[in-house]
């Protein structure tokens, strides 16, 4: 698939995560609970945690049977993988089950809280290079030898 | 607000003045065949506009932080600079640059295949089949997305597909097969072969590139498992959709898509993305040979010609294998892809039989009128090949004597020009002109004939349907 909306320009993409960041912060207040968003990040995060699983095992059909899950993973470990390393799904899952609970507004230990935020501030971080650091196209000059 | 940012947000509603002329501009073109597919394309990218020009109305109050104007400002732009860029999609779409005959065959492809996606067709000036295909459901997250955005979403069935062939001098009609190939990606996840019975072919595989990585010093870690997956995937899939080109249309995929490289695509073929063009000709020529009669038996029988691996591709390079061919591979690549990539290949050989069967299966269930058969090959290189070469389209053709003619359906009349192109073009009457160019013009007098022919059968085929 042709990705023609590159994740580093997505709008939508950082809003959500933005939010995110909001909820993992402490103390959230309730009403302050955008569920359209953490609808997304739960979504976000448990397919990227079952694509990583997925590659983990080598299961080489993980592109057919799970697509999505495949191409989520696949994008967090091209944002993720210089910080966060081989860690990396145990991360996203941590992440997914978080919102999950935050969701049910359940209480999550601060500790958790902050290795959440830690994981989408690399992850907006890296985005926000890869957009700073995109290429202007030069000028070009082919010559026949 | 400092002027700067006020000049900034002059200059961008400009920019998004100047794209919503343009979207209403594309608006009053016609689209070939069903034109369903651009128009709501447009009307997203409008929506997408919408959005952007309402960012830049909440940045311009004076009561707007700063910061928070500039955040809008900013996303206003961005929004506007992908509108710019979604609009080169449709860019090649209108009757005037694809051949407006073609779109409703390929239509009558998609449905039976069931994909349901929102698809169009365009032409471009470049040697490239392709299809292209994008989720933009998420765009619905967009803080303060416009209604008419939401409602476009909505209308559009994603992923929306594009299906892109080559333009002017290469829109050549035999050539258009390769398009089943191209929707064969469209349902390449709903065909699922099993590969359990080769689970030591690719433990195998996984030693062997284990190995090559150990060589180089790269342990096979998850960087290196997830391109093993990814690189698979994508081979895979190109068996797929050949497998789904071979099933729709039989020896004339094979002569389109080799016919194709061989003019515009003579490499090994292997990169990341692709196996080698040499071993993907091998399987489907072994598909050809299959059964009996194979259509390779028909094809003989009928044209007196033999189908070889290099009948219309006598050029396109054998692929290296093993330490050679990673020898050349890394030097592009790196050690990583060209260890996976040379490793893949004996495997992807060993597996490509039962993802044919696999294809075939799913299409049998979905869609068994639209497999082309020998038995209709035997049928069409009788009467309709004759007639095509005495200068009449072919249209429609009995199954038997006692029956109703029946319009000819795409995959026949492919065939009957290819089996003409091969064997026969010194068959169409040359019109005259400068000597060396008799085969191009015969060339050109087919390409034209074929048209007519879709064209006119289409026809046929929608009075038949309105009876």
């Amino acid at each position: 698939m042709t990705l023609e909306l590159e994740p580093a320009m997505d709008i939508g993409l950082r809003h959500v995560l933005e939010t995110g960041l909001s909820f993992v912060r402490p103390h959230p207040a309730a009403e302050d609970i955008d569920n359209k968003a953490l609808e997304s990040l739960v979504e976000i995060f448990s397919e990227a945690g079952r694509g990583s699983r997925a590659v983990q095992q080598h299961e080489l059909l993980v592109g057919v049977e799970e697509r999505p899950a495949f191409e989520r993973f696949a994008f967090f470990f091209r944002y993720l993988k210089d910080t966060v390393g081989e860690e990396l799904p145990t991360r996203l899952s941590e992440t997914a089950s978080v919102f999950i609970g935050v969701k049910n507004r359940e209480a999550i230990d601060p500790e958790r809280r902050k290795r959440v935020a830690d994981l989408i501030e690399k992850l907006l971080l890296a985005m926000r290079r890869e957009a700073a650091l995109s290429r202007l196209v030069a000028p070009k000059s082919i010559v026949y030898e | 607000m400092p002027q700067e940012e006020l000049l900034a947000q002059q200059a961008c509603s400009f920019f998004l003045a100047r794209l919503e002329a343009e979207i209403s501009r594309l608006r009053g073109i016609s689209f070939p065949g069903h034109d369903i597919g651009p128009r709501r394309w447009l009307n997203f990218i409008s929506g997408v506009l919408d959005t952007g020009r309402q960012y830049l109305d909440q940045s311009r109050p004076p009561s707007t932080a700063v910061g928070k104007a500039e955040q809008l400002l900013e996303d206003a732009e961005t929004l506007g600079e992908r509108a710019y860029v979604f609009l080169k999609h449709v860019t090649g779409a209108d009757a005037t640059q694809i051949p407006h005959e073609i779109v409703a065959p390929f239509q009558r492809w998609v449905a039976g295949l069931g994909i349901t996606n929102t698809i169009f067709f365009r032409s471009e000036h470049l040697a490239n089949y392709e299809l292209w295909q994008m989720d933009a459901r998420a765009l619905k997250n967009y803080p303060s997305a416009s209604q008419s955005l939401v409602t476009a979403i909505d209308d559009i069935n994603w992923p929306i597909l594009r299906v892109t062939v080559p333009g002017h001098a290469m829109d050549m009609l035999p050539h258009f097969a390769v398009v089943a190939h191209e929707l064969g990606h469209a349902i390449q996840d709903r065909i699922k072969p099993d590969l359990s019975t080769y689970a030591s072919d690719r433990q195998s595989c996984d030693s062997r590139i284990a190995q090559r990585l150990a060589n180089n010093g790269i342990a096979f870690g998850s960087n290196e498992r997830l391109r093993v997956t990814t690189i698979f995937d994508k081979w895979l899939n190109e068996i797929k959709a050949d497998s789904v080109g071979h099933f729709l249309v039989g020896p004339a995929f094979f002569f389109a898509l080799f016919g194709f490289l061989e003019l515009a695509g003579r490499s090994y073929g292997i990169a990341d993305t692709h196996r080698p063009s040499d071993l993907r000709r091998q399987l489907l020529l072994n598909q050809l040979t299959m059964g009996s009669p194979s259509f390779a038996d028909v094809f003989r029988a009928k044209t007196s010609t033999a189908i070889t691996e290099t009948i219309n591709s006598p050029n396109i390079p054998a692929c290296p294998q093993g330490d050679t061919l990673f020898q050349e591979l890394r030097t592009e690549y790196g050690a990583t892809d060209a260890a996976i990539c040379t490793e893949l290949v004996p495997y992807l050989q060993t597996i490509g039989a039962a993802v044919f069967t696999a294809t075939q299966d799913y299409l049998d269930r979905i869609c068994p009128n639209l497999l082309y058969s020998p038995q209709q090959l035997n049928a069409d290189l009788g009467d309709p090949l004759d007639m095509l070469c005495a200068l009449v389209p072919p249209i429609e053709a009995r199954a038997n004597s006692a029956a109703d003619p029946e319009a000819m359906g795409l995959a026949s009349i492919l065939n009957i020009g290819w089996a003409t192109l091969l064997t026969r073009l010194d068959r169409i009457p040359d019109k005259g002109g400068s000597p060396g160019r008799s085969d191009a013009r015969r060339f050109d007098q087919l390409h034209q004939l074929l048209l007519k022919a879709v064209e006119l059968s289409e026809a046929r085929l929608l009075w038949s349907e309105h009876k």
